[in-house]
This record gives C-alpha cells, structure tokens and sequence, in this order.
C-alpha cells in the first residue's frame, strides 16, 4: 500500500499540490515538484489504506478513462513518486 | 554598538527582527560598515553570545552545503552549525531549539592565520535570520526588490539570472524607486493586509542594499532573452519557483512545512509572471505593465 513519505512536504496551492523532498545536501534542495490535475488527484487517494489498483479505480471514475489507462497511468505515477521517494511502500498485512 | 557589564553588544535589525550579538571583545561581534543603516539600540528576537571556547563536539551531520557549512544535530534538538577554512572548522554556532538563543564558539586564531576577526562574519550572520525567520514562516527569497509606485516588484533568480543587472538599469531611470537589495528579499506574508517585504544588508554585485520595505505587489522570475516579455504563472508554479529561490533548513521538517506554506501564501496572494528581459529598459516598462494589468 502506497502512503506519503514522512520526509516530504506538500502544500496545496490553488488546486494543485508541489511536492518538496527534504534534502541532506546541498545539491538535492532544487528538487521540487508541481503535480497536475490528475497528479494531485492520486496523491490526495494515497493513505496507506488503499492499493494502486484501487487508486487507479477511483481515477478511472473521476476523469472518466478505461481502467486500462487510469491503471497504466496510476502505475507510471506512483513509480515516479517512490523514485523521488515522496512514498513508501507497506505490505498488507 | 554599545558597551555592555560583559563586553560588547552590536544589534542589527532586518525586517521585523533584531539579532542582539554580545562578546568580550568588539571586533568579535562587528559587522561591516556598510550594514550601518541595520544597525539598532535596542532589540533581542535572536541572542547569541561569542565564546573564545573550543568547537563542541559535532553529532550526527544532518546537511552539507558542499559549501563552507555543515549542520549536526545536538541533543534536545539544538543544532550545531559549523564554518570552515579549508579543512578545518574555525567557528560554529550552537542554537536552541527555537532558534532564538545561542553560543558561537569561536576559538583565537592561531599567528598568520586567515580567518576572520568578526565571528558574524558572513553566512553565518544571515543564516541565524534564516533559521529564525523559517520558524516564523517568514522567506527570505534570492532576489532583487524595487519599491515603485506604492507597491514592491520582486525579481527573483540565482546566480547570474540577472538581479543585480536589472537593479542597475532600474537605478539608472527610475531613481526615484528605491532598491531594497539586489540579492536578498525578506517577505512576510503573516499580515491580513498584505505580503511585506524588506530590504536587507546582503547585497549583490550591484552593491544595492536599504531598509525600505513595502507591501509586495507582484512577483517576477528572471530569464535574459533577446525581446522582453512578461508571462503570468500559475500560483503553484510560482510557489515552486520561489521556494528553489528561498534558503530553508532542508532537513528539519517542520521548517520546511512552514517555508513551503509561507511560498504557498505568497504565490496565492501575490500576481507571479516569468519575466524573459533585455538589458534595458524595456524590462521595467513590462513589469509595470504586467503589476498594473494583474
């Protein structure tokens, strides 16, 4: 199950979040992210309760696409956030 | 700087805060003359107390600039902030966990050696304000601040973005806008009234530097280019923007919670545009006109 790192900060600013990593040296304080509409609307479903193929379900009903797309989308996004560690990832118990 | 029963005290104000420096000798705790017009009487927000003592042990490092400083955490959460010639550690400065009080251990350097005489010497100066200002959620922000027309512009950018250029046309003709720095911005967006923003002694080449503050009234991230244009931001692509510009203790969490909503409530209060200029004046004419529009 995917839930927010404890070592990034986020802040919704009108209607979509940024995203900032701590950082321990100097050269990783530029990173820093904006997420799109979509973006924003998985990182809000991410609490370490629900899966990514749920999350996925919930974005496909939102935005109205295949569950082929919101799953491939749902998934490329996720990865992407645990590259830049923004999450972890916890195993059901 | 005022004689005090245990040496020296020097104050100097930025923004809404004092920093009260004390210590036996008086070039321990002298700034530049140029900070002449920061300077005050009277005033403690931050205290800090000069010892001729040896650097305290470190603990565990928790940021390195890749620079000339490296913060440790120390126990009951102090932080120990460390400078250095070479290899070698000349000062440090151990503050509380607000960040309001602290010792800056500052051993006597040995015959010929280069370091300075004046413990506050910079970064270390600015950076108690940083530390300080990040718990009250105030930004100082990398940037060139001209007051004009009742309001403050902000022109935001790194090294060579072009803040000190644009102050220096802007000097040229408009005069009579005062430039609260050419480097260094503090803004306050704590008041309902508006985002503040002060002037500060930490200037850039342009050597531009005064204690004018005003209300903020628009935003503007830098980028030379061939013709002049300024184009309007989304409010979270402005809060992004102006945080990479910010100087936040990017290891502590809470401070960087209250640094990362002090640019959200700036950029959602706050017109922001990236500014592609020229050098010359057509820049000042597009900030105004974008300031006016907005």
């Amino acid at each position: 199950m995917p839930k927010h790192s404890t070592r990034v900060v986020s802040r919704m600013v009108a209607g979509e979040h940024i995203l900032v990593p701590l950082a321990s040296r100097g050269a990783e304080i530029d990173s820093i992210f904006n997420l799109n509409e979509t973006g924003t609307f998985i990182w809000e479903k991410i609490d370490g309760q629900r899966s990514g193929a749920a999350i996925a379900g919930l974005l496909a009903a939102e935005f109205q696409v295949s569950a082929e797309q919101a799953e491939a989308d749902c998934t490329l996004f996720l990865a992407q956030l645990l590259e830049v560690r923004a999450i972890d990832l916890e195993v059901a118990r | 700087m005022k004689r005090s029963p245990t040496g020296f005290v020097n104050r100097l104000r930025v923004g809404p805060t004092v920093l009260a420096a004390s210590a036996e000798s008086r070039a321990a705790v002298a700034w530049p003359r140029r900070f002449g017009p920061f300077l005050c009487a009277r005033g403690g927000d931050l205290e800090v107390r000069v010892r001729r003592e040896a650097i305290p042990p470190l603990g565990n490092l928790l940021f390195e600039s890749e620079g000339v400083w490296r913060a440790y955490a120390q126990p009951e959460d102090r932080l120990l902030l460390t400078f250095r010639v070479g290899r070698r550690i000349y000062k440090a400065a151990l503050l509380d966990p607000d960040r309001r009080r602290g010792e800056i251990y500052f051993p006597r350097a040995s015959r010929g050696s280069a370091a300075p005489r004046s413990a506050l010497q910079f970064p270390l100066d600015e950076m108690l304000f940083q530390h300080r200002w990040a718990k009250d959620g105030l930004l100082e922000i990398h940037s060139c601040g001209v007051k004009d027309r009742g309001g403050v512009l902000l022109f935001t950018g790194h090294s060579g973005a072009g803040k000190s250029t644009l102050a220096k046309i802007w000097h040229a003709q408009a005069p009579s806008s005062p430039i609260l720095s050419d480097d260094r911005v503090l803004l306050d967006p704590r008041a309902l009234s508006g985002v503040r923003a002060f002037g500060t002694p930490w200037h850039g080449t342009g050597r531009f530097g005064s204690r004018s503050e005003g209300r903020l009234s628009a935003l503007f991230f830098l980028e030379q280019a061939e013709a002049t244009e300024a184009i309007r931001l989304h409010p979270a692509e402005a809060a992004a923007r102006l945080f990479t510009r910010s100087f936040p203790p990017i290891w502590d969490l809470e401070a960087t919670e209250r640094v990362v909503n002090a640019c959200g409530d700036v950029a959602e209060r706050v017109p922001a545009f990236l500014l592609r200029f020229r050098k010359d004046g057509s820049a000042i004419d597009a900030a105004r006109r974008a300031a006016a529009v907005a």
